[in-house]
């Protein structure tokens, strides 16, 4: 058992190698084709003329061939060099190192949080089908799905925060006066405990309640609606009509038959769902001043700064990569039938 | 105590062991002797070189106030409403920062300037003669500054002289009034040069890489903590001798993109400058009268509805001068802008003054500007684009729909642009957009600089692409005028030609609105409009 799995990660991750080369070539000359110079943007001076522009171009490398580029650019992945980013002024990794794991973080709260209102909700839902409960779930998940995210972090925010001070400021990831940890996971809850500073873990857990409650909002309608449906099918099977002609107790029934059965969709709908956080919580990013990558790579996208955008596709592309394969190897440990594939 | 909560007890305090945790509260260096001001905006530093490859508007918020310059501008005291206890640079009034004194040869063509006794930087080094030289060779080396430093007439090392270690001499070729305020702009720092060469290579002899996330200054900041893109910290140096105050508050400067976000915390009162707030947000704050905010207009930077002087139907003087005409400039200033600014428009019809950038004569006059359309050989109109940068929403939107709007009833239909703000001043510099919205500023306020820049010449920033062999001509005159009568009647010229044949249509200079705390004083506002911190005090 323990081989076969590890030839099919290893299979799986041999075969997204060309993936990941498309994705590069394909950002690398997707932002080139993007209408606008890098080196008239960054020729800021009031009396940056042609021979500025130009100087500037020859610095940042731009003057070279497109083939001549990313051989370069290729190269210098090779040793792990991520290029350098214009609009922060740091290396990109450095810039990675911090941001990647902010958003991780929060994305790990927000994802908790919508799994631990929304499965027992779905299962609830399922339980006591059309009831008045199960209608108030429909129009909760109608709800949260309808409004755009950011909507729901401006409310709390103007609630908990503004109006009632019970929320710290939604401005970053510490508050201003409180020196952070020295980073050793760059998870700002995690750094605190290697430090034994419970007040710096407090503030940090603090911070992230609004922004994780606001993206877990967004979560909890596909996974309630995923779970109520799966396990609707669930109970309603054949297994489940014999397990209960076979006078088993209807908890036993519930936890013991239903329930694992009907967690293989959801578990793909956790994964889309988890996916979503990391990529595309621009909206959240900037609503809190999240030092997170979304943000990061939007601005830098609009700044038409190469390095960073070209970063943050194969990074992202890496971790969909690996957290499908995550959820597969998960999927196949609950049920027999699923078969990794390598 | 009950067994129970004897064991209870016994089991968190040995839960938090585990995790080693401590309960004591801990701030931020409390021993600190001044208060802490917070600082809250929306922009992130990208360099800590003042004269750094494609250096940001933010990243002066830093190199201002850790690096020292020869000479710095003086401080006049603001009156008008709102504005009591904030300070504006004073142009025309150059003080002593690093230089102690200095004097200029009877043909002006010489600076002496004698350095202050006992400065150091940051590290401890005593600044010499030989830190100037080698900060002003750079200045003149590397690309981002050396046109700046050519318009004051300094362009090659052989200028600058150390006469010994507490003077260096200044040689120009010709009297020019631009020499000593350049010297006061943010590219001649003076770096810590013993240090800045240790990390030159022969690839890079300024240093410029190690520069970019370095500091080897004697400012009187230091540069505490750094996280980019979210906040720096700028402790005050203790021993900075370049100034009449030492400063002794730490700086929080905070990013915070959201501007909802840097409103709740301005009307918390929980930070002490606020900045990048929209007029509408500026607007309601002052409305609920909460909190003190400081509006003050950059006076050399405007915004513009600028032409395409070179292309057609702009080339047409008649056709620029009717939509002049046409422009709702007081809708725009009141509903756009909340009248956070200083109009551009509706001035006297004559040339009363040389000041510059002043009112021009126009307002909204849709019977003139049909007439002249007319006139213009356009009695059906035309068809064109207004481009505006697909950011800007809260000003450039508006002011698009606004034009489309009035041009529409002179029979101009207008197709509203939006493009993406990396894209923007590629298509400026090509000069390809025909109608379009722009905002800049002149750093040094003489009149003749700032027609210099924006309304001759091949760079992006004559916005219009105006090229009138006249302007040409006299803005070159001007450039060595020392005469003041004539220099005057050649101002007074080009300020009647931006006026006639408006090549860009001025709208008004925006405020720089900052919302302050109560307890903060001493705001002093720079040309370069990031912040002054050395004579804040809270």
């Amino acid at each position: 058992m323990r081989y076969p799995l590890v030839r099919a990660i290893l299979g799986r991750i041999w075969s997204a190698l060309p993936v990941l080369f498309g994705v590069l070539v394909v950002t690398f000359l997707l932002i080139r084709a993007l209408p606008g110079d890098p080196a008239v943007q960054y020729a800021t001076s009031p009396t940056a003329s042609r021979v500025e522009i130009e100087a500037i171009r020859r610095e940042l490398g731009l003057d070279r061939s497109l083939a001549e580029q990313f051989l370069l650019y290729l190269g210098q992945l090779a040793h792990g060099n991520f290029g350098y980013s214009l609009q922060s002024g740091q290396p990109v990794l450095k810039d990675f190192a911090v941001r990647l794991p902010a958003t991780i973080e929060l994305a790990i709260m927000a994802f908790v949080l919508s799994i631990v209102v929304s499965l027992p909700l779905g299962v609830a839902a399922a339980i006591f089908r059309n009831s008045w409960f199960d209608q108030l779930c429909r129009v909760l998940s109608s709800f949260a799905a309808a409004m755009p995210v950011f909507f729901f972090g401006l409310l709390l925010i103007y609630f908990f925060y503004f109006r009632w001070g019970l929320a710290p400021e939604p401005i970053g990831r510490w508050p201003a006066m409180i020196i952070p940890p020295d980073p050793v996971t760059g998870f700002a809850t995690i750094d605190s405990l290697f430090a034994g500073d419970a007040e710096a873990f407090w503030s940090a857990l603090a911070k992230m309640l609004l922004p994780a409650t606001s993206m877990a909002i967004f979560a909890v309608a596909p996974l309630l609606r995923m779970m109520r449906g799966a396990m609707i099918d669930a109970l309603d099977s054949d297994y489940v009509l014999a397990a209960r002609a076979f006078g088993l107790s209807r908890s036993r029934v519930i936890l013991r038959y239903a329930l694992p059965n009907a967690l293989l969709p959801v578990l793909a709908t956790m994964g889309m769902v988890l996916s979503t956080m990391l990529g595309a919580n621009v909206m959240i990013e900037k609503l809190f001043a999240w030092p997170g990558i979304g943000a990061y790579a939007v601005n830098s996208l609009i700044s038409i700064d190469y390095a960073p955008v070209q970063a943050f596709v194969l990074i992202v592309a890496v971790l969909f990569v690996l957290m499908t394969l995550v959820i597969d190897i998960i999927s196949a440990a609950i049920d027999p039938r699923y078969k990794l594939k390598g | 105590m009950r067994r129970r909560d004897f064991l209870s007890s016994g089991l968190i305090a040995g839960g938090a062991a585990a995790f080693g945790l401590s309960f004591q509260p801990r701030l931020a260096r409390a021993a600190s002797k001044g208060a802490v001001i917070r600082v809250l905006a929306e922009g992130a530093p990208n360099t800590f070189d003042p004269a750094g490859t494609g250096y940001n508007i933010p990243s002066a918020n830093i190199t201002w106030n850790v690096y020292d310059r020869l000479i710095t501008f003086g401080q006049k005291p603001l009156a008008g409403p709102g504005q009591q206890g904030a300070f504006i640079y004073d142009y025309d009034k150059l003080v002593p920062q690093a230089a102690e004194s200095w004097t200029i040869s009877a043909d002006g063509t010489t600076f002496t300037f004698k350095l202050r006794k006992d400065a150091k930087f940051h590290d401890g080094t005593p600044v010499t003669a030989a830190d100037v030289k080698w900060s002003l060779d750079r200045a003149v080396n590397v690309t981002t500054a050396k046109n700046q430093m050519a318009t004051g007439s300094m362009t090659d090392p052989g200028q600058f002289t150390v006469i010994d270690d507490m003077t260096i001499e200044i040689k120009v070729p010709k009297a020019d009034r631009f020499t000593l305020p350049n010297l006061a702009l943010l590219f001649p720092a003076i770096f810590n040069s013993k240090v800045a060469k240790q990390n030159a290579t022969a690839t890079d002899p300024w240093a410029s890489d190690w520069l970019k996330t370095n500091i080897a200054g004697g400012g009187p900041f230091k540069l505490g903590a750094y996280q980019p893109g979210q906040q720096f910290v700028l402790e005050p140096f203790a021993d900075w001798k370049n100034g009449d105050r030492t400063p002794d508050d730490r700086i929080v400067y905070q990013i915070v993109p959201q501007g909802s976000s840097r409103r709740l915390a301005a009307e918390r009162g929980e930070a002490d400058l606020v900045r990048d707030l929209p007029g509408r947000d500026i607007k309601d704050l002052l409305d609920a009268g909460k909190v003190r905010v400081l509006g003050i207009a950059n006076p050399a930077t405007v915004t513009y509805i600028a032409m395409n002087n070179g292309m057609a139907p702009f080339d047409n003087l008649k056709v620029r001068q009717a939509i002049a005409w046409s422009v709702p400039y007081k809708d725009m200033f009141e509903a756009v802008l909340y009248e956070r600014g200083a109009p551009m428009f509706g001035g006297p019809a004559d040339v009363t003054s040389t000041q510059w950038p002043s009112p021009l004569p126009y307002t909204q006059d849709l019977v003139k500007a049909k007439a002249l359309l007319v006139e213009a050989g356009f009695p059906n109109g035309f068809e064109t684009t207004f481009s505006i940068d697909a950011d800007d929403t809260t000003v450039g939107e508006p002011v698009a729909i606004l034009m489309q709007e009035a041009l529409r009833k002179i029979g101009i239909k207008v197709t509203i642009n939006k493009v993406p703000a990396g894209q923007m001043g590629t298509l400026q510099t090509e000069k390809k957009l025909p109608l379009f919205i722009a905002n800049a500023g002149a750093w040094l306020a003489s009149p003749d600089y700032f027609f210099r820049i924006f309304y001759q010449g091949a760079t992006r920033w004559n916005f219009g692409s105006y090229a009138n062999p006249e302007m040409v001509q006299i803005v070159a005159d001007a450039r060595w005028e020392t005469d003041q009568a004539k220099y005057d009647a050649l101002v007074t010229r080009m300020i009647q030609l931006a006026r006639t044949e408006v090549p860009v249509i001025p709208l008004w200079s925006a405020f720089q609105d900052t919302v302050i705390s109560p307890a903060t004083s001493g705001y002093t506002y720079m040309f370069h409009r990031s912040l002054e911190l050395r004579h804040l005090d809270k």
